[in-house]
């Protein structure tokens, strides 16, 4: 635990802007010296703080990753998963080929708890053997176990460009230009997933802060600046990701897809709700966008409520017992004026006070259903 | 429980012992999305950050070492700061500070943050109080005439208002009284005590004298008798910050700076002081309730670091504790031991106490102190900030929470106030003028409304105040 003196004013840096700017060390020390990136405060109210050790019920994660790099540290995955209680996790592991036998590999002493999805192989995307290759690669991760697709990313510069996390050697990006989700030469491959019975996750744009101007005035910082994206041509804006998703998804009806993030549309979930009704075949996840919710838990839970079986939860932040938790006590409390999900925004989290028959259909039945809707459209 | 509570941005293990502090302000993260080729190295570590970009806070040996990190960084030739759209403010894993450029959100001060809501929620707009309102706490008319004053009261729907003239003499309160006297109805005109010489004999018996003649002149209750930690001081005495300067970029208009700590500021006794009890038992048999602020927001008496919570509010408003003072727990004991002490006289608690972050120990005190009261004046950014709880607090004690204002009558102000009050809305910011609308103070919280039921709301607009009024009465019969 970092104690408050551990990370008192950070002493060598303030020196570094004191002989940048020339004030006298002491003056940094003040409060009205304080950058925003470092502001970390703890809320001393003395309001009930619930302690959620378990989810209330069993809990599917539709949003993670293969997090752990060893048979070892899947066990220990696997026993935090029992100590909190989540039944199952959906893992993307966004890789193809030998990338996903590899991960399936590490993964297969926990066939029950685990999910494997597999993603595109783009590599051909800019050659004429594209549609047949990458077909082909997207049957054998099926025969190999394979059960969706995930995570297909586009956060303005095409599906398939790197997002940083998958290592080299199993990156089948495209070289040269990359689709959006509506792109038609994609249409083969979103309509075999709804034949092979896969479910589709994918997530377009960013919360909309990382499109804001990067100043003074954007409630999104210090995450914002972190998660900046500069729209330039040849790059989609936020409206432009999310109405490319849309096509993609009413050009496949027969295909279920998870819109990753509530479609980062956390600040107009009204949208979503709007294209949650004209897509029967979308399902959105909540993964990684608890903090960009929590900070409007009354209109949350009533977003939820009208749209009990779309939402689905999800994590994408690795697979620690403690993060769990707050997800838990997020969903499930009305616990107010906490930080927690280490502090990136400036704002305070408040549960959303889910009642249990919403809570149930999100933390697990809503999956289920959504599984078994993809099984039946492929017959 | 190192996880939820540790910082997560800029490069930092909850286990290593804070956040990297060292000139390099390394970000490990944006390491893996930014340096090509360092993927082939790190791979088994490849999810470390989410595929949307968020840190993944692991501990121990499971993440590579920020040593560790560098060492593969320096190892591949890593270039410092390679900057595309989606990526942060990379910075060399060795070697010297980058320095952001100015006015990028790595050298924006706290102080400068004004953030708007970019959350499109339901705004409810409330032109006019749902039901009447009596205003239990105000200074008076300001920069307004009287006229001006009602006209305003007329519109959003305030009965009556409670004003603290700040006379302590019959002869100035005759002459602030004069200023009200055509609008009988629709003003509560209560004086202060004279706190001259408290620290002379006969003072109690001078100080009795002088209420009893302001009371003969008509002033109705006490108030506001403040004691910040140096006791009921002879004049009125304010740490009201510096008038408001023009807010960046012709941003709202508002102050951030605090008042310097005054050593010379006047002094004088506690409320639980025996030279007191005389004025108390006075108060009560004349039947003027009396309001008495004690201390300040808990935030001006914490660290002034980057921990506390109430910046820059805290800062603004931050109270430096000497020897002789009283501290915020000081404080409030003495309200409620005074309370005890003097069972017939009505006491309303200003600014709920002070116990905005301690709401439940406000309902102790209510429970045990019948004839203690709260109003909920100047606190509703410290509230708003946790409206469902403030929402069960004042539904669990429906009758001892009062409607104030505590600033110069704008048509904003009441509009933001009764959104708080009534709605549901949430996450939003009022960054008005100070001492007129400006909700949020310094506070860099968003406000969200309590929503409270009609019948609470109700009492708390008006039917309590009319209850602690009557009740003064009979106590004084």
């Amino acid at each position: 635990m970092l104690s408050g003196a551990a990370i008192g004013l950070p002493k060598p840096r303030a020196q570094g802007r004191a002989s940048a700017h020339g004030a006298p060390p002491e003056a940094e020390a003040t409060p009205d010296k304080l950058l925003l990136k470092d502001y970390r405060p703890k809320s001393i109210y003395r309001i009930p703080e619930t302690k959620v050790d378990r989810a209330k019920y069993p809990v599917i994660d539709c949003h993670t990753h293969p997090y752990a790099r060893t048979v070892a540290e899947v066990d220990q995955w696997v026993r935090n998963m029992d100590a909190v209680g989540l039944e199952k996790g959906v893992v993307m592991t966004m890789a193809s080929g030998e990338g996903f036998t590899d991960i399936q590999e590490r993964f297969s002493q926990h066939k029950d708890r685990f999910e494997l999805w597999c993603g595109f192989d783009f590599t051909q995307f800019n050659s004429a053997g594209f549609e047949h290759e990458s077909l082909e690669a997207l049957e054998r991760c099926h025969d190999a176990g394979a059960t969706g697709i995930g995570e297909l990313v586009d956060k303005g510069r095409g599906l398939g460009a790197p997002v940083g996390t998958e290592p080299a050697n199993w990156r089948r990006g495209p070289t040269g230009p990359r689709p959006h989700p509506d792109d038609p030469r994609l249409d083969a491959l979103f309509d075999r997933c709804g034949k092979l019975g896969m479910p589709v996750s994918i997530h377009v744009s960013d919360p909309p802060w990382a499109y804001e101007a990067m100043d003074h005035t954007n409630d999104g910082l210090m995450n914002a600046y972190k998660w900046r994206i500069e729209v330039k041509p040849g790059v989609l804006g936020h409206e432009e990701l999310i109405e490319s998703l849309e096509r993609c998804v009413k050009k496949h009806p027969r295909t279920i897809f998870f819109a990753c993030h509530l479609t980062n549309q956390c600040n107009d979930l009204a949208s979503l709700g709007k294209m949650l009704d004209r897509n029967p075949n979308l399902y959105a996840d909540i993964g990684a966008r608890y903090a960009e919710t929590a900070c409007i838990p009354r209109f949350v839970a009533q977003f939820f409520s009208e749209h009990p079986d779309r939402i689905l939860y999800g994590t994408d932040m690795g697979y620690d017992q403690e993060m769990y938790r707050t997800t838990f006590r997020i969903l499930e409390t009305a616990d107010e004026h906490f930080y927690a999900l280490h502090y990136s925004y400036h704002w305070y989290l408040n549960g959303f006070n889910l009642p249990d028959a919403l809570l149930k259909k999100i933390y697990r039945d809503n999956a289920l259903a959504a599984f078994a809707r993809a099984r039946r459209n492929m017959a | 429980m190192p996880w939820p509570h540790s910082p997560g941005h800029g490069g930092t293990w909850p286990d290593q012992g804070g956040p990297n502090l060292q000139a390099s302000s390394f970000e490990w993260p944006i390491i893996h999305r930014t340096l090509p080729g360092l993927e082939a190295r790190t791979s088994p570590r490849q999810f470390a950050v989410g595929i949307d970009g968020h840190d993944i806070f692991r501990r121990g040996n499971r993440n590579m070492n920020r040593r560790e990190l560098m060492l593969a960084g320096m190892a591949l030739g890593i270039k410092p700061a390679i900057t595309s759209a989606q990526q942060g403010p990379a910075m060399a894993p060795s070697g010297p500070v980058q320095e952001a450029p100015p006015g990028s959100p790595p050298t924006i001060l706290l102080n400068d943050y004004l953030p708007n809501s970019l959350y499109r929620l339901p705004v409810t707009e409330i032109n006019k109080a749902k039901y009447p309102v009596i205003d239990a706490h105000n200074h008076g008319h300001g920069p307004l005439n009287v006229a001006e004053m009602v006209k305003i009261m007329d519109q959003m729907g305030i009965e009556k208002t409670v004003i603290f003239t700040g006379a302590s003499d019959a002869g100035r309160f005759t002459e602030v009284s004069r200023q009200y006297a055509a609008y009988p109805d629709r003003f509560d005109l209560w004086c202060m005590f004279d706190m001259a010489d408290s620290d002379k004999p006969g003072f109690g018996a001078k100080a009795v004298k002088a209420l009893e003649a302001c009371h003969r002149a008509g002033a109705r209750g006490i108030g506001e008798m403040s004691d910040k930690g140096r006791g009921f001081a002879p004049r009125r005495y304010s740490r009201r910050p510096p008038r408001a300067f023009e807010g960046l970029n012709g941003g709202p208009t508002h102050t951030r700076n605090p008042m310097p700590p005054d050593p010379d500021a006047p002094t004088g006794p506690h409320a639980d002081d025996p030279r007191m009890d005389a004025l108390w038992d006075r108060a009560g048999q004349l039947g003027m309730p009396i309001s008495i602020h004690v201390s300040d927001p808990i935030w001006s008496y914490q660290k002034m670091d980057h921990t506390n919570d109430g910046l820059m509010n805290g800062w603004t408003w931050r109270i430096i504790l000497e020897p002789g003072m009283y501290d915020h727990n000081q404080l409030v004991d003495s309200l409620d031991k005074t309370a005890q002490k003097h069972p017939k006289t009505i006491f309303i608690a200003c600014h709920l106490s002070n116990l905005d972050y301690d709401l439940t120990r406000l309902g102790e005190m209510f429970d045990r102190r019948p004839n203690l009261y709260a109003d909920i004046s100047a606190r509703f950014a410290e509230t708003a900030t946790i409206p469902r709880f403030t929402r069960r607090f004042l539904m669990k004690y429906p009758d001892r929470v009062v409607y104030g204002s505590d600033v110069s009558y704008n048509v904003p102000f009441f509009k933001t106030s009764f959104r708080i009050m009534e709605s549901e809305d949430e996450h939003f910011y009022e960054r008005g003028k100070v001492e007129t609308a400006n909700f949020n103070f310094n506070y860099h919280w968003p406000l969200n409304g309590f929503g409270l039921p009609d019948d609470v709301l109700k009492n708390v607009y008006h039917d309590n105040a009319v209850n602690i009024f009557k009740k003064a009465q009979e106590n004084a019969a």
